[in-house]
């Protein structure tokens, strides 16, 4: 069931009054959209699989590697689980410039790499993503837009294996947000890397997530179409969630 | 309405007042200092024998503290300020405590520590040694009472980090050196600036504790406040003078400090 290189986890740990209970299976070629009511622990998940927040109890695999087992006593540290992370507001380096952010996360890349070949790794970045003109400019001085390559792009530049990405179009306005949508789900359709997006539009789940997975008071155990969740609505959430299109 | 006006212009008076009372007491003495003397009994105050030695080694001994200060302290901030568990809490209170401290009990447990009948004593000499009423004490001393004024400031600085940077860093794959040196310096710069000059500033003033435990020896451990306390003896114009210059160090250093203040709010915001 487990294809190499998909990200599958089942995670139990209690969040403040919350008690966050998720299992889920991500593909390649599927983009999971993770949807749920403010507080019911979506930022939340996306730190314990990052190794940021601590699991009582359960397992993260990615392929075959197992990240974190709590039985087995394993658990990976933050910097080798390597999953590429876009925090809400991309969280850039401030005081460095774009190129020098991309550098970073370049240098901390688990495959090891020449100076030459990390230079032309970051070239290649800043041209996938449209930011060579942007190189020198400082992280604090970008658009909305601009920030949101720049925190793609140094996800991506440290060589992740699964990609995940907290709210990545909620800092923007209505029109960015719209152009950014769909670059993003061109750009992740080329990407072909597991990915978990945390979001509460519904718009993004339609156009980014080929899956949808409802996180309810911090439980949540299966995935969806966005067409399974219209037809059948499990909650008064996912009703008012969907309501737009029905 | 004019009766509340009344009240509003009553009450504001009273706090004013008590305002102005502590600082006329603050400003009062500050002002006969400097304006109690005339430039030529100034610059014959800072010509006394006392004075040019005692500067230089305030000045130096300062900076080596300050040097050994930075070094050492802004790892041990940078752990402190990482870690939030029962360990870090009382290491953190006792790196601080030192504030505290009355510096002539700092200068008494360093005697105790460092002198001949501490646990060290025969690391200096085999019969025996002490470092009490050496130079090296009188800088043991203020890294001692200074310490804890960088240490403050640098944990607070690297606390106002947005620990967001630095989950990505160390999701990007940050060594604990990268970690350091390429974000966890550069945002908390100038906030650590802002503790060492405090830190120097301590270090400069420091009495009490380098009295006890290193001395008043001239040329050797005798520094300004030391000089100072030593010319009121005999020549109060001479310790008026050394002390308007003291004074002057402190009004630079504190500006160097709001300065810093400033543009560590501003790095943190992201404007630097």
């Amino acid at each position: 069931m487990n294809e190499p290189g998909d990200l599958s986890f089942s995670v139990r740990t209690p969040l403040g009054t919350l008690a966050l209970d998720v299992s889920l299976q991500v593909a390649a070629e599927a983009p999971l959209v993770v949807v749920g009511p403010n507080g019911a622990g979506k930022s939340s998940l996306l730190l314990t699989l990052l190794g940021a927040l601590p699991v009582r109890e359960g397992w993260i695999q990615i392929g075959a590697d197992e990240l974190l087992n709590t039985q087995s006593g394993v658990d990976c540290p933050i910097e080798l689980r390597r999953i590429g992370y876009v925090p809400q507001d991309y969280a850039l380096f401030p005081h460095l410039t774009v190129r020098q952010n991309l550098e970073f996360a370049v240098r901390g890349s688990a495959v090891p790499a020449t100076r030459f070949e990390r230079r032309e790794q970051v070239e290649a970045i800043l041209h996938d993503l449209q930011l060579s003109s942007l190189a020198e400019r400082r992280a604090t001085a970008l658009s909305g837009g601009e920030k949101q390559r720049v925190a793609l792009g140094r996800a991506l530049a440290s060589r992740p294996r699964v990609l995940l990405l907290d709210e990545p179009l909620a800092a923007l306005d209505a029109q960015a947000r719209y152009e950014v949508r769909l670059f993003l789900a061109e750009y992740l359709e080329t990407l072909r890397l597991p990915t978990l997006i945390v979001t509460h539009d519904p718009n993004d789940a339609q156009v980014l997530g080929k899956r949808v997975a409802v996180i309810e008071a911090g439980s949540c155990s299966r995935t969806l179409t966005w067409a399974e969740l219209c037809q059948a609505p499990t909650s008064r959430f996912v009703s008012e969630f969907v309501g737009r299109e029905r | 309405m004019t009766r509340i006006g009344l009240a509003h212009r009553v009450q504001t008076l009273a706090l004013g007042t008590l305002a102005a009372l502590l600082l006329a007491f603050l400003v009062i003495p500050m002002g006969c200092l400097m304006l109690g003397t005339s430039w030529g009994e100034f610059s014959a105050g800072l010509r006394h024998p006392l004075a040019s030695p005692a500067l230089k080694l305030s000045l130096w001994t300062s900076a080596l503290a300050l040097v050994i200060v930075v070094t050492l302290g802004t790892p041990l901030a940078w752990l402190l300020a990482l870690r939030r568990g029962r360990v870090s809490q009382l290491v953190e209170t006792l790196v601080v405590l030192p504030v505290a401290i009355p510096p002539a009990v700092a200068g008494l447990a360093l005697l105790l520590a460092f002198g001949k009948k501490g646990p060290f004593s025969n690391w200096f000499s085999p019969e025996g040694g002490s470092l009490a009423l050496t130079t090296s004490a009188v800088v043991l001393a203020e890294v001692f009472v200074s310490s804890a004024f960088f240490l403050q400031a640098a944990l607070a600085a690297f606390r106002r980090i947005d620990a967001r940077l630095l989950i990505v860093a160390r999701s990007l794959g940050a060594s604990p050196f990268q970690l350091f040196f390429r974000i966890a310096l550069p945002l908390a710069g100038p906030g650590l600036v802002g503790g060492a000059i405090l830190c120097f500033a301590r270090a400069l003033g420091e009495f009490g504790a380098t009295l006890m435990f290193a001395g008043n020896l001239q040329g050797k451990t005798q520094t300004l406040p030391l000089a100072i306390y030593t010319a009121m003896e005999s020549d109060l114009r001479a310790a008026q003078a050394l002390s308007i210059l003291l004074l002057a160090v402190a009004l630079a250093l504190f500006f160097g400090v709001r300065f810093a203040e400033r543009r560590s709010h501003a790095s943190v915001e992201g404007r630097l």
